[in-house]
């Protein structure tokens, strides 16, 4: 043992037999306990100096207090003191009474002064304020001092040498001054208890004679580990010497900060003399823990057992508070370049933080105590024990993807479930307490994308290549696994928990959390057995119309027909129609100005830009999206007549938009690409794909087009021959049908003939057959193609009429079934059968995806037919149902219902009744009455998968137009929607894809070119699935939360939870306990401030208009930073405006824990993301540029601060 | 025979021993369990359970306050408190320094009741103590630990109180020695005793009790003490003034509070093998005609330690 002690300057360290020595940060004290032999030569007198030399180094030199003699064990006990003994033992004998405003600083210096040792303060503070009249003295220097020290918010010890250092211990987090490795650790505890737990400070100070009022704050906050709401701790100071309340204010800021936690305190025995000091970080490496921890006491310990260190860290004081600066790092994790860092305070330059990374699209990032946990974009679970070593990647348990684990245990099914794309990591928090990392897994598929918007939104989803966790292997029925996975970095080993509720597995992880006691993970779980069907999630749209518009590559297309709106007003919903004339439809986000738009062609074929706002209507307490103003953009242009047939984003270069087009010729159709870069508006000149001939049949009857997964198909359908020569019948040859497909991503062109129905399969030679659609007298011939999942479905319907030689008349009719590759058809009907459609009448038929089609004549005789173009098999076995109408023939007025396989309304024109038809027998039901001073204008049903039995009424009101739903009993007058101008200038016709109803023009121009877009909250959740907050008990997961939205989870310090759907409405607050969960009330008070939250986090902060702190949620709202309490939702306020100037933020961070304020960072959205930070005792943002090019995904410091 | 042990404690597997104790003073009855794991944590509710596979008893429903986590042991140490521990946490403060808490013309149980509804405890079941507080004014309670104002009250009114292991506060009229009608919950006699010990002192005999009321109240009470010299009078003094401002209310408290006092203090430590039912506050039956204690005692404290190695039960009896 290299050791030396020295008594006044004598080398005595051969006569020591042991010693141990402490110093404790929270009394500033260092003693000495020395045991030596009683057959020394040396006489001991107090204040003798004791000298200390470690390793062949002076430590530190005490002074006698007390010295013992002890027989039989011929010892001397030396108990010493450092430097502070001459605080304790000096009494100060005067009275002073402050009688001039002075600070506490200028009290410390003259007590030491007069104490007489020597003293640095480590702040250029004068400390706080002192009121008239304190009075001091008449106590010992060092209570005096540390009642001084305690206003000030410093702390005190002293070093080796004797000096007092003073003031905030100013601490480098990743400025390590030691290393705890397993080998050096002889023996570890973590203690946790809640004895300096107080969640409320209460302090008094100065009475106001003047004012007749007592110096008062009162500041309470929650914490996980109180038993319940109703347990508050409270800490009271009561000090005459605090001068006001913003003084009071400060100081119950300091304590709430400080105590409102519990104490984890970490007990360290290891080998040697460790040339430490309080206040230095060190790291540790255990089973028990691993993380950095602040040094509070400090000893060694020399004896038989050997020379060792005992250290506390992380201990706090009970009467010394508020005293830590921590400096350290910002981060910011990338979509791309993957993590950066700069330094708070020091070195703003930006360096590389992602040695390890094998995947630089960091999409979810924390930091705590030292502890780094990412997670990746294709799933990686990366993390690194402290920050000078590379990140490392934990491999997915093989177990998660086992037979076993994959086996529904519930219902005893035995499924077995086939990853989609394997385990994958979707968030990660790292143990606020113990440092275990946490990630959240699943078997969904899609990578993660980090942007709630981007992964969640149904309008993603319906675009299929950017559906992030929504797809699901084919075949299987949806149901997929999610686990918690929890991580000891010190022991390299990990526990799994399978997430389920009530028996339930089908889960997917949004977002996860940690309050130091339990984790709490954001789920989506499959609603009755299933979650939104990717690529025909149109239904999911509906409840999210414009979540996918923030950020990079948002952009979603979904075709609309503004021609067959427009010119067959019976027609159901414009997703695909069979006509001519495409209209489309973008949300998008450009990452530079971040604009919400929807873009439009029109019939001029001019594209339109209109940026949307939602605004709420106090009126009529619904919300509204507006197109609040209406940009003509020089994008791209087409040739009169040109049709837009499909919009997608350039994923080679962002910001740019691929517009598909097609030209007017008659037969002949080339097809073509423009591509536009939307913020400068540079379009680019059209390409050819591909030429298409349909001059073989003139009439030519169906150029449909539909956009599914990133493929247009345009279906060609025409038939040979005029139908005439000469006057007389001649038969058509063949009808055909071709598909066009294109390939939106990269450009791909494909035109293949699926089918041909040739003269001779129908009969014998002595038949003529025709088509009736080119005698111009009806339309017997359809086809539509409409989306089936991932492909299409294409159906069709004709009548061909027979002339034998003999001149006899007959009739066939025919359906026609199949996909984009092969239409298979089947005879329905022959003249030998006494129910037939046509001729004699007009027939109007309907196509939609799920009823097949529905046809009506319009003379002789009531009837009607149906056939279900879903299974084609069922044609021959169960030839279309004939319809037996006993309405009166009202033949534009049949509505089909989408989703819904069992009703029909129809209208009867004799009465103008509205009736609810069985789908079964095509008889009325029941007469749909509207409501007392409403006339039923017409239905509109919403389109399929899941919102089938939504449909909504245009009634003409008291009030004017409305839309009203129905739940096929009675009408919701609560719900009536008002469309801000609904005019005569506009259709009737609404297209309704679920909550959202586009409104079209009934003509399209350049001032007008889309009218407006509405939006209703339809209060009850489509069957999409449900979106969960668990909280993680052992094994066992509790519902917190049940939303409508995907839900986005936050714990900034410890307490609340406070959690996020995708509005700033959807706040929700909870403060949880064992026994209790609390959840604040959400008040109205963002009534008009319904906008999307990119990012929020929540900090200790000054309220607005209250001197206290509070857990104050910062947001981004835009361009700005919003405020409000985030346990009482009161005093919402703009907090900083315009950081960026008109740039929109993407993300948010805070310091949780500094003592003067807090720090804020933002970055600004999309590529090129400029960061900004706001210091602690500043107002205003400062631009730290320098981060890579990638979009940011996640700004994090580490959670000490 | 040998009875194989039995525990449970929430969240908590590979339980190595519980030491649980309990008394008629103690605020809080406590648990230290030492386990291999636990999913428990700070502030979390708990339960703890041990004794004999079909005979273990639930000793304690309350909250975790402390856990430590060690190596090379590997082993946690998790100390419980029953829910008495919300008083002693609850520190009251009032939110308007010029209306703190009062309440006036109320009964002590009602008074108490008051108090431990603050710190979040309802579930209270008080005996009737015909004690009215602050008839005339109104107390005020502040800045004092709710547990610390309540354990006041009940020395001033000569009750108990305390949580049963269900959870349950109880405000009891308990002296600390077996009285008339009592009757016997166990016994013990010398084939039971591990180890006893029998002890009698007159240090905690006062038989001249002073209690102060509001201004100009006071009653004194005194009887003389068979244990002390004649005319010799050791004194205790209950000062609540704001509390008892009836002369009838001071005069009952020092009655009641000579009856509790002025007793010669005779001790009997015990130590038997495991012994489930026995909590404080019970009567037993004690034989041991070696140390000469015999009759009936009151269960004043009680510590069970339980372990693999074996479950021992410690007791002081008083009467």
């Amino acid at each position: 043992m290299n050791i030396q002690v020295e008594h006044n300057g004598s080398d005595i360290s051969n006569k020591v037999i042991n010693y141990e020595r402490e110093h404790k940060i929270c009394t500033g004290i260092g003693v000495l306990t020395i045991v030596i032999s009683d057959d020394i030569a040396t006489t001991f007198n107090p204040w003798d100096e004791i000298d200390i030399f470690e390793e062949g180094e002076f430590k530190v030199r005490y002074y006698v207090s007390s010295v013992e003699w002890s027989v039989p064990n011929s010892t001397i006990t030396l108990n010493c003191q450092d430097e502070s003994k001459r605080l304790i033992d000096y009494f100060i004998s005067d009275q002073y009474t402050v009688e001039t405003p002075t600070y506490t600083r200028f009290w410390i210096e003259k007590f030491l002064d007069e104490v007489g040792t020597s003293y640095q303060f480590q702040t250029s503070s004068q400390g706080n304020l002192l009121s008239n009249y304190t009075s001091m003295g008449m106590m010992s220097a060092y209570e005096q001092i540390i009642i001084l020290l305690q206003l000030s918010g410093w702390y005190m010890y002293f070093d080796g040498n004797g000096v007092a250092q003073i003031g905030t211990l100013n601490t480098e987090l990743s400025d390590y001054a030691g290393s705890m490795q397993k080998t050096d650790i002889l023996d570890i505890n973590v203690k946790k208890d809640d004895r300096m737990l107080r969640n409320r400070a209460v302090v008094w100070g100065n009475y106001n004679p003047i004012s007749l009022t007592r110096i008062f704050a009162d500041v309470t906050i929650h914490t996980p580990w109180n038993y319940d709401h109703n347990d508050v701790r409270t800490m009271v100071i009561a000090n005459s010497n605090i001068p006001n309340n913003s003084s009071a204010y400060n100081i119950a800021n300091l304590l709430v900060k400080e105590f409102a936690r519990i104490t984890v305190e970490k007990h360290l025995t290891v080998h040697g003399a460790r040339d430490l000091n309080l206040g230095d970080v060190v790291k540790v490496y255990s089973n028990v823990y691993t993380g950095s921890g602040l040094v509070t006491t400090f000893g060694v310990t020399m004896g038989k057992e050997g020379l060792v260190t005992n250290l506390i860290l992380d201990e706090r004081c009970p009467r010394l508070f508020g005293y830590f600066n921590f400096g350290d790092y910002v981060y910011v994790g990338t979509y791309g370049d993957g993590v950066w860092r700069k330094h708070l305070k020091f070195i703003h330059t930006w360096e590389d933080f992602s040695s390890g990374l094998d995947d630089l699209r960091v999409t979810d990032l924390h930091i705590n105590n030292g502890i780094f946990s990412s997670v990746t974009a294709s799933g990686g679970m990366f993390y690194k024990v402290f920050d000078d070593v590379p990140w490392s990647q934990i491999q997915h348990p093989e177990s998660l993807e086992s037979s076993e684990l994959d086996t529904l245990g519930e219902g005893g099914s035995g499924l077995v479930l086939i990853p989609f794309s394997g385990v994958k990591a979707r968030a990660t928090m790292v143990d606020k307490n113990l440092n275990r990392i946490i990630y959240g897994l699943d078997t969904y598929s899609g990578e993660n994308l980090g942007d709630y918007y981007l992964e969640l939104s149904g309008m993603m989803s319906s675009s299929g290549l950017f559906a992030s966790g929504f797809v699901v292997n084919s075949g299987l029925t949806i149901d997929s696994r999610g686990w918690v996975l929890a991580y000891t970095p010190g022991a390299g080993s990990y526990e799994t928990y399978p997430i389920s509720v009530s028996g339930e597995y089908d889960i997917k992880v949004i977002d996860i959390e940690n309050d130091g006691k339990n984790d709490y993970v954001s789920v989506a779980l499959g609603g009755e057995g299933s979650l939104p069907i990717a690529f025909a999630n149109f239904g999911y749209v509906a409840t999210q119309p414009f979540a996918a518009t923030l950020d990079t590559n948002s952009t979603v297309v979904m075709p609309s027909s503004v021609d067959n709106i427009n010119d067959n007003e019976n027609s159901a919903t414009g997703i695909s129609m069979p006509t001519a004339n495409k209209n489309s439809l973008v949300a998008m986000d450009n990452p530079v100005s971040n604009m919400r738009m929807v873009m439009s062609i029109g019939k001029d074929g001019e594209l339109k830009r209109t940026k949307f706002t939602r605004d709420f209507n106090e009126e009529t307490g619904l919300y509204e999206i507006n197109a609040s103003s209406v940009t003509n953009t020089s994008g791209p242009t087409f040739a009169s007549g040109n049709t837009i047939i499909g919009i997608y984003p350039n994923f080679g270069e962002d910001n740019y938009i691929i517009y598909y087009h097609r030209s007017s010729a008659l037969n002949v159709y080339t097809f073509y690409y423009i591509e536009w870069d939307v913020p400068t508006d540079t379009v680019e000149s059209e390409v050819s794909m591909g030429v298409v001939d349909y001059s073989d049949g003139p009439d030519f009857n169906s150029r449909t087009a539909l956009a599914v997964n990133g493929t247009i198909y345009v279906l060609g359908q025409r038939v040979d021959n005029p139908a005439t020569l000469g006057g007389s019948h001649v038969s058509p040859s063949f009808i055909r049908v071709n598909v066009t497909r294109i390939g939106m991503q990269f450009k791909t062109f494909f035109n293949d003939e699926i089918f041909e129905l040739e003269t001779g399969l129908f009969g014998g030679t002595d038949y003529y057959f025709f088509d009736n659609v080119g005698l111009g007298a009806t339309s017997n011939t359809i086809f539509g193609i409409f989306q089936n999942n991932n492909d299409v479905k294409i159906i069709g319907w004709t009548q061909l009429e027979a002339h034998d030689d003999l001149g006899n008349d007959s009739y066939k009719e025919y359906v026609f079934a199949g996909n984009s590759t092969t239409v298979q058809f089947n005879e329905v009907y022959d003249s030998d059968v006494d129910h037939r459609i046509s001729p004699n009448g007009l027939v109007y038929t309907q196509i939609n995806e799920t009823k097949g089609m529905i046809g009506w004549r319009s003379s002789g005789g009531n009837t009607g037919f149906i056939f279900d173009g879903t299974v084609f098999k069922t044609f021959t076995d169960a030839p279309y149902q004939y319809v037996q109408q006993s309405l009166t023939d009202s033949l534009d007025t049949v509505y089909p219902i989408f989703g819904n396989q069992q009703y029909y309304i129809a209208k009867d024109t004799s009465d103008g009744s509205w009736n609810l038809i069985s789908a079964a027998n095509y008889e009325p039901i029941s007469e749909i009455v509207p409501p007392d001073d409403y006339s039923i204008d017409k239905p509109y049903s919403s389109v399929s998968t899941g919102f089938g039995d939504k449909i909504y009424f245009q009634l003409a009101g008291p009030s004017g137009r409305c839309l009203v739903p129905y739940n096929f009993s009675s009408f919701d007058l609560t719900k009536e929607l008002h469309p801000v101008g609904f005019g005569s200038t506009f259709t009737r016709r609404v297209t309704h894809l679920g909550g959202m109803f586009l409104r079209e023009s009934q003509d399209y121009t350049i001032s007008d070119p889309l009218a407006a877009i509405f939006y209703i909250d339809m209060g009850d959740t489509p069957n999409r699935g449900r979106f969960l907050v668990l909280q993680r008990d052992g094994v066992d997961f509790n519902i917190v939360q049940e939303a409508a939205y995907p839900i986005r989870v936050d714990i900034s310090n410890f307490s609340p939870l406070l959690t996020l759907q995708n509005k700033e409405a959807t706040f929700n607050s909870f403060s949880i306990y064992d026994r209790e969960v609390f959840q604040s009330t959400i008040s109205p008070t963002f009534s008009g401030l319904l906008v999307d939250v990119p990012d929020y986090r929540y900090a200790m902060l000054p309220g607005s208009g209250e001197l206290g702190i509070s857990n104050q949620a910062v947001y981004i709202r835009e361009t700005s930073v919003w405020e409000f309490d985030a346990l009482t939702f009161s005093g919402i306020h703009l907090q900083y405006e315009d950081i960026a100037g008109s740039g929109l933020l993407n993300r948010i961070e805070t310091s949780n824990f500094v003592a003067s304020g807090q720090y804020i960072f933002v970055t600004t959205s999309g590529d090129f993301p400029q960061f900004y930070q706001k210091d602690p005792e500043l107002e205003y943002f400062t631009l730290y540029s320098g981060l890579p090019d990638s979009r940011a995904t996640i700004i994090r410091l580490d959670d000490r601060i | 025979m040998a009875q194989k042990l039995d525990c449970a404690v929430t969240g908590t597997t590979g339980i190595i021993s519980i030491t649980f104790s309990d008394s008629h003073v103690a605020p809080t009855s406590t648990a230290t369990i030492t386990a291999i794991d636990t999913n428990l944590d700070i502030g979390d509710e708990v339960t703890v359970s041990f004794g004999y596979v079909g005979d273990s008893f639930l000793a304690l429903t309350g909250f975790v306050k402390n856990i430590e986590f060690k190596e090379p042991e590997r082993e946690y140490t998790i100390t419980c408190g029953n829910v008495l521990v919300r008083a002693i946490d609850y520190f009251i403060a009032s939110d308007n320094p010029d209306e703190p808490f009062s309440r006036q013309n109320i009964s002590a149980e009602d008074l108490i009741g008051d108090l431990l509804e603050l710190a979040g405890i309802t579930d209270y079941d008080p005996d009737p103590t015909s004690f009215t507080f602050a008839i005339n004014n109104p107390v005020q309670v502040n800045l004092t630990p709710a547990y610390d104002y309540i354990h006041f009250l009940a020395n001033i009114i000569a009750f108990t109180i305390f949580a049963d292991t269900d959870g349950t506060v109880k405000l009891i009229d308990r002296r600390p020695y077996p009285v008339v009608g009592d009757t016997s919950d166990y016994t013990f006699t010398v084939a039971d005793v591990l180890e006893a010990t029998y002890e009698k002192s007159d240090v905690n005999i006062r038989n001249k009790v002073i209690v102060y009321g509001s201004a100009g109240i006071s009653a004194i009470e005194s009887a003389s003490s068979p244990y002390l010299p004649a005319g010799y009078y050791r004194t205790v003094v209950v000062a609540a003034p704001g509390v008892i401002d009836s002369q009838s209310m001071a005069e009952l408290s020092a009655e009641y509070n000579l009856e509790l006092l002025n007793r010669l203090t005779q001790k009997v430590n015990l130590s038997v093998v495991g012994r489930t039912e026995v909590v404080p506050r019970t009567i037993a039956t004690v034989t041991l005609p070696g140390i000469g204690v015999t009759g009936d005692w009151y269960v004043y404290s009680v510590e069970h330690n339980w372990s693999k190695a074996g479950y021992i039960t410690n007791l002081e009896l008083r009467k």
